[in-house]
């Protein structure tokens, strides 16, 4: 029997944003974009701290960062080949599908649960669909483009192209290409605007009062205005040079949207974009910044400047204010805040360096702490209580040979008021990651390995759950503690797990129902 | 020349007139009657292979002809009324119609065709036909008994004449009240159809699908929904068994079905209209749905386990056995399991709503086990098995036997009886008193009738050595004998009351066929 | 009546009263009829009398009786219910016919030995037809038994061989062919049987 690997086909939309180190501002489907850390190619004249960083840019495109695609009452998966989306409800596993356009190779849901959307690219549209009726309505968008992000207030959504991406298509199709062309569609009523933003647009910005989207692109920023009647961008220059213009690695915009902030590679000047005035200033922010974070409550700016070992902290609303620099000892190159903002952990996975740093927000210490293995990934629980780490296979120049975690996959469950720690020692390199929205539990999968690993972030023990076939995709639905894999099966799998009540619940065969026909 | 003996016999015939002269010889070209018959209400209906007719065998012994206007009956099932026999029934007819060609052997064999159609028979005579190709071998009915469905059963596929073209896509369906026949597109290889409760579709599972038919409004005889059981079509999906359910509300319909050499239950929401698939252990060799708890049990030839599904999530719980079942018997609170290929000896029987499991041992194999009619009795038929022990285990293992289990709350030991012969028949009865067991052994003439509680026995007396038992509706069973001549007896139980009937083979044997209904042949 | 008139019409003619033992043939080509013989004759045997109504004219009355009968194997049935192959059995066929005719004959004298003469009768048959598969037991049930009657008629042509005994009594072997048509004998649920064909006499009688 032949059968086609729905691994291969199979996409899962989400809905929910977990942190993750940077490995957040990745994926397919987030508020964000694709952001990669830079090389460091300058050296530092800054007398503070390391001017010989040639460490490799820190990875943020993380595979552990694949955020949900579920609603708190469904969990939606796209069938590129069949041109459906599958409705799951939950608890209930009913299954229903509905037809959108062909080769939907993406799929988010909005932040309030009410609507669905996939990105089609084999007919350049979008279908918005209605959580609830899954009624479709699908609208034509510009061509080639291969990737999507959503409002946070569920108002818009914008597809564009991203070169990152070329092996999932949105590539020549032999007629006319354009790099600096994106799609705004307003999700109630389908309204389609096409605009021309700067070269190689790399992602998208929200205001947090929705009435402003931020397009970056490597030389520019496009503001848009969305409460206007007809979307036009309004161009900023941020590249000093815009002929060879540094590639923009990360944008944050201040809370009240007074400014937007992006991190170019290879620049250690923070570029301060007023948007009002339009005006663009530039900030040294210590010896190769390597990134840049908000903090939880947006009153703060963090860049961790690798090259100085520093870490800089500005006024998210007054940018230009003195800035307060913390200095640590290890080459750094992250920052990850604890969701409660209390903490920020730093480290870094450019270098096989088997130690992370603690800084304390309130009195704006530094502490450090050793792991058993250099890290790869890290994340956080929502509320702050609990850290995952992933480690490399490799281990630190130091390691110890005989260690146990030698040269194998591992990861750390840590609780970050002690700090207590609980190794693990892995078969194989995790695929997957997610968390429960209470920070209670955590949840990960391997390649290969029919198992769904619950991390207790209370007890920092884990139990493994059985499931019928390798899993694919993974994810936890939004306000409840229950997890969703996909899993390998031609006719599509999932299950969900339920850790209070200990149950697995599996439905198969759902993509059969898209075959259903209703004569 | 008549030989002088018989001049002789001429003068003998008053002593001994059934000494029969035999000088001559001669063959049917086909047997005389068929012993599968059909045991309706008003009689046993019995074809005539050679002779080409129906016959109506009556309780009282007497027998008449069904006058089918001169075709051949080809099969027969009787619909759940118990009154109405569906008989396919074929003639001859010859494309040469030259008027003098009135009998069979008359026409050139090359222009000899064969017409057929589907009648129905009510008290003895034809009240419709219907123009149903007589390659459909299986019926189904609905559980009114007012809407019979025509399908083709490969697993009798031998049955099956391909004249001409044979469609091997469509099912038809007939209104057997208005005798209105109705051809639906239903797939290929349509193999099994089922009726959902309200009586308003049916599910007809096919190679790769499942098909619901509407059966009443303006969809009726209209497929409305095809749920496929594959993606791939170079993968070729059987459906082997299938049950319809309803969740514990009662709102949701589903149908479960199992597919031939694959361990996937299909879980077909025919409310909602969606797909599920639960993945069991191994490949099913039974299932059945107990009404009293409304779960699914579940049985494997493979594995020693039970598994229950209930209707809500469809999740299984497992019991585990001590040896594979491959059979379920019972239903509305208490469940039987055993294995029917001979291998093993358990017996165990399944409180549905308490959900305990309780073993017993059979002294030998099974080979058929039913239930009481108030399931409160299983009982078994068993067969011989080699053994080279001496003692009683031994002993017993050299017969066929009859095993009677009690599945009252407080379950004894089971009892097992010793039976002369290979069983033949087994048909299960009750009175105001007791259950009976029914048993017919083969080369011997007479029913033995078991009283199940009691464990004793007593004998009826039969013409001659029995083939096989049916159930007649009203309470009657009539027992078959392989008489050339047709001789078959019905059993009173009650009342031990034996009436035979006899020589209605014989009815048609010198009739030269005719070509029948040739005015009416174009 | 064509007897009659060739009678009339011949001079020196001579007839007598006779009673004769005979053989009879009557064609039995009907397929019926292979249930109870292989083969495509009903033979019988049977009394024939004859009563002088004018030199040339007799009427005649006779009587012939047939026995015949089969061995019919019957294919192995399948019992779908029990699931049981039975062998093949068999059952015992025995028809019995009688035949009642009554007609005339005309003769001619070519020579004191020989009397050519042609006849036609009409004929009534009775026939009784028993299935049994177990001969040898006269209490089994399943034991068939049919009867039916039929008509028809006789018509032919033979010579009467005259031998002299003494005075007016005749020795007279005779033999005589024709054809022979009966109705499908009719017997009841089982079908029927027709004779029809050719059909013969032969016999030896006393001439008075």
């Amino acid at each position: 029997m032949s059968r086609v690997p729905i691994h291969l086909l199979l996409l899962i939309g989400c809905s929910a944003d977990y942190e993750l180190g940077k490995a957040t501002d990745k994926a397919s489907s987030d508020t964000g974009g694709s952001f990669e850390a830079d090389a460091d190619t300058d050296a530092d004249t800054d007398a503070d701290a390391d001017s010989d960083d040639t460490a490799p840019p820190e990875d943020e495109d993380d595979f552990l960062s694949l955020a949900p695609s579920a609603t708190d009452a469904y969990v939606f998966v796209a069938n590129p080949t069949r041109n459906t989306v599958t409705r799951i409800s939950v608890p209930s596993l009913a299954v229903l599908t509905t037809e959108v356009g062909e080769g939907p190779s993406v799929i988010a849901t909005t932040a309030d649960y009410s609507r669905a959307v996939t990105l089609n690219e084999s007919d350049d549209s979008v279908s918005i669909i209605e959580a609830d009726t899954l009624e479709v309505r699908n609208v034509d968008i510009r061509p080639n483009f291969n990737r999507l992000a959503l409002s946070d207030d569920a108002g818009w959504v914008m597809a564009w192209y991203d070169p990152d991406l070329d092996e999932s298509a949105g590539t020549d199709d032999g007629g006319v290409q354009s790099f600096n062309e994106v799609s705004f569609v307003r999700l109630d009523t389908g309204a389609h605007t096409p605009l021309a933003v700067g070269f190689n647009p790399r992602g998208v910005r929200w205001s947090a009062d929705g009435t402003l989207a931020l397009v970056i692109s490597d030389a520019s920023l496009a503001i848009i205005d969305l409460t206007a009647d007809s979307l036009s961008p309004v161009l900023v220059e941020i590249a000093d040079d815009p002929v060879d213009a540094p590639e923009a690695e990360e944008v944050e915009l201040s809370p009240d949207g007074a400014y937007a902030y992006v991190r170019q590679f290879g620049s250690s000047d923070l570029v301060i974009v007023d948007i009002t005035t339009l005006a663009v200033d530039r900030l040294p922010i210590g010896a190769n910044p390597t990134d840049l974070d908000l903090s939880p409550d947006g009153s703060q700016l963090a860049v961790v400047a690798r090259g100085s070992r520093e870490l800089w902290l500005l006024d998210a609303a007054d940018p230009f204010a003195a800035a307060t620099v913390v200095p640590f000892d290890s080459p750094y190159g992250s920052l990850l805040y604890t969701g409660d903002g209390t903490q920020a952990i730093l480290y870094t996975n450019a270098a096989l360096l088997a130690s992370f740093g603690v800084w304390d927000t309130t009195d704006g210490t530094v502490t450090e702490r050793s792991l058993v293995k250099p890290v790869q990934s890290i994340g956080a629980s929502p509320t702050g209580g609990s850290l995952l780490v992933f480690h490399t296979e490799q281990d630190a120049d130091d390691a110890d040979p005989d260690s146990p975690f030698a040269g194998e996959w591992a990861l750390t469950l840590m609780d970050l008021g002690d700090f207590r720690q609980n190794p693990m020692l892995l078969p194989d390199e995790p695929s997957s990651y997610s968390t429960s929205d209470d920070g209670l539990y955590g949840y990960f999968v391997m390649e290969g390995n029919k198992w769904l690993e619950v991390l207790d972030f209370q007890t920092l023990l884990y139990e493994e759950i059985t499931l019928k076939s390798p899993p694919v995709h993974l994810g936890v639905l939004p306000g409840s503690q229950t997890a969703w894999v996909s899993q390998d099966h031609d006719l599509g799998r999932l299950s969900f797990y339920d850790p209070d009540a200990s149950t697995l619940d599996t439905i198969t065969g759902f993509e059969l129902n898209s075959e259903i026909d209703h004569d | 020349m008549t030989r002088l003996s018989t001049l002789l016999a001429l003068f003998a015939l008053g002593c001994a007139p059934w000494d029969l002269p035999g000088n001559g010889y001669d063959e049917l070209d086909a047997p005389s009657w068929d012993p599968a018959v059909v045991a309706a209400s008003d009689g046993v209906y019995v074809r005539l292979p050679a002779a080409g007719r129906l016959v109506r065998v009556k309780a009282d012994g007497t027998f008449d002809t069904v006058d089918l206007g001169g075709a051949a009956p080809d099969r027969m099932t009787l619909a759940p009324d118990d009154e109405t026999l569906l008989t396919f029934v074929s003639w001859q007819t010859c494309r040469d119609d030259d008027p003098a060609i009135v009998y069979v052997d008359e026409c050139r064999f090359e222009d000899l065709d064969t017409a057929s159609e589907l009648v129905l028979v009510r008290d003895g005579a034809v009240v419709t036909a219907l123009d149903v190709p007589s390659q459909y071998n299986a019926f189904a009915f609905n559980d009114a008994g007012t809407l019979a469905v025509a399908y083709l059963d490969f697993a009798a596929s031998e049955t099956i004449d391909v004249s001409g073209v044979l469609n091997l896509t469509e099912a038809v369906f007939v209104d057997i009240a208005s005798g209105e026949a109705h051809n639906v597109p239903v797939g290929f290889a349509p193999e099994n159809v089922l009726f959902s409760a309200d009586g308003e579709k049916a599910l007809v599972l096919s190679r790769s699908k499942v098909a619901v038919v509407s059966l009443v409004g303006e969809d009726a005889w209209t497929r409305t929904v095809v749920y496929p059981l594959t993606l791939d079509v170079d993968q070729q999906v059987d459906p082997d068994n299938a049950v319809l359910i309803s969740d514990d509300d009662g709102e949701t319909d589903y149908a479960l079905v199992t597919v031939a050499g694959q361990s996937e239950l299909y879980v077909l929401d025919l409310t909602n209209e969606s797909i599920d698939i639960v993945e069991l252990d191994a490949v099913p060799s039974d299932l059945l749905v107990d009404a009293a708890s409304n779960h699914t049990l579940i049985v494997y030839g493979s594995r020693a386990r039970l598994d229950v599904l209930e209707h809500e999530l469809f999740e299984v719980e497992t019991f585990t056995l001590d040896e594979a079942c491959t059979r379920l018997a019972g239903g509305d609170g208490r469940v039987l399991l055993y294995n029917d290929s001979g291998r093993t000896h358990d017996v165990y029987m399944f409180d549905t709503i308490a959900e305990t499991l309780h073993e017993e041992r059979a002294e030998n194999p099974v080979i058929e086990m039913r239930l009481t009619e108030d399931d409160a009795w299983g009982v078994a038929t068993m067969s011989t098995e080699t053994s080279g022990g001496n003692d009683v285990s031994g002993f017993y293992d050299q017969y066929y036997g009859l095993g009677l289990f009690d599945l009252a709350s407080e379950p004894r030991d089971p009892v097992a009886l010793l039976l002369e012969g290979l069983p033949v028949g087994f048909a299960l009865t009750t009175d105001d008193t007791a259950n009976y067991a029914l048993v017919l052994m083969e080369g011997i003439d007479a029913l033995q009738k078991i009283d199940v509680g009691a464990a004793t026995a007593s004998e009826l007396i039969l013409e001659e050595p029995p083939v096989g038992i049916d159930a007649m509706p009203g309470g009657l069973f009539v027992v078959t004998h392989p008489n050339p001549l047709g001789l078959v007896t019905f059993v009173d139980a009650t009342t031990e009351s034996l009436t035979t009937a006899a020589g209605f083979a014989s009815a048609g044997l010198l009739e030269r066929p005719v070509l029948p209904r040739r005015d009416v042949e174009e | 009546m064509l007897s009659l008139l060739c009678a009339l019409a011949a001079p020196a003619l001579a007839s007598s009263n006779e009673i004769s033992f005979e053989v009879g043939w009557l064609g039995a080509t009907d397929p019926a009829f292979d249930t109870f013989s292989n083969g495509n004759t009903l033979g019988s045997l049977g009394l024939r009398a004859g009563y002088a109504i004018h030199p040339n004219v007799a009427i005649i009355a006779g009587w012939q009786h047939a026995t015949n009968g089969a061995t019919v194997d019957v294919p192995g049935t399948e019992n779908t219910d029990a699931d049981y192959y039975g062998s093949g059995t068999s059952f015992q066929t025995a028809l019995y016919t009688d035949q009642i005719s009554v007609g005339s004959k005309a003769d001619v004298k070519v020579w004191k030995w020989l009397h050519p003469y042609v006849t036609a009768q009409v004929v009534g048959m009775r026939g009784l037809a028993r299935l049994d598969d177990d001969s040898g037991d006269d209490e089994n049930l399943t034991q068939v038994q049919r009867a039916g009657l039929t008509g028809g008629f006789l018509a032919g042509g033979g010579l009467d061989f005259l031998i002299r005994v003494r005075g007016d009594v005749y020795i007279a072997p005779y033999v005589e062919v024709g054809y022979g048509w009966m109705a499908p004998l009719a017997l009841k649920d089982l079908g029927t049987v027709q004779f029809s064909g050719f059909s013969g006499r032969s016999g030896v009688g006393v001439r008075f």
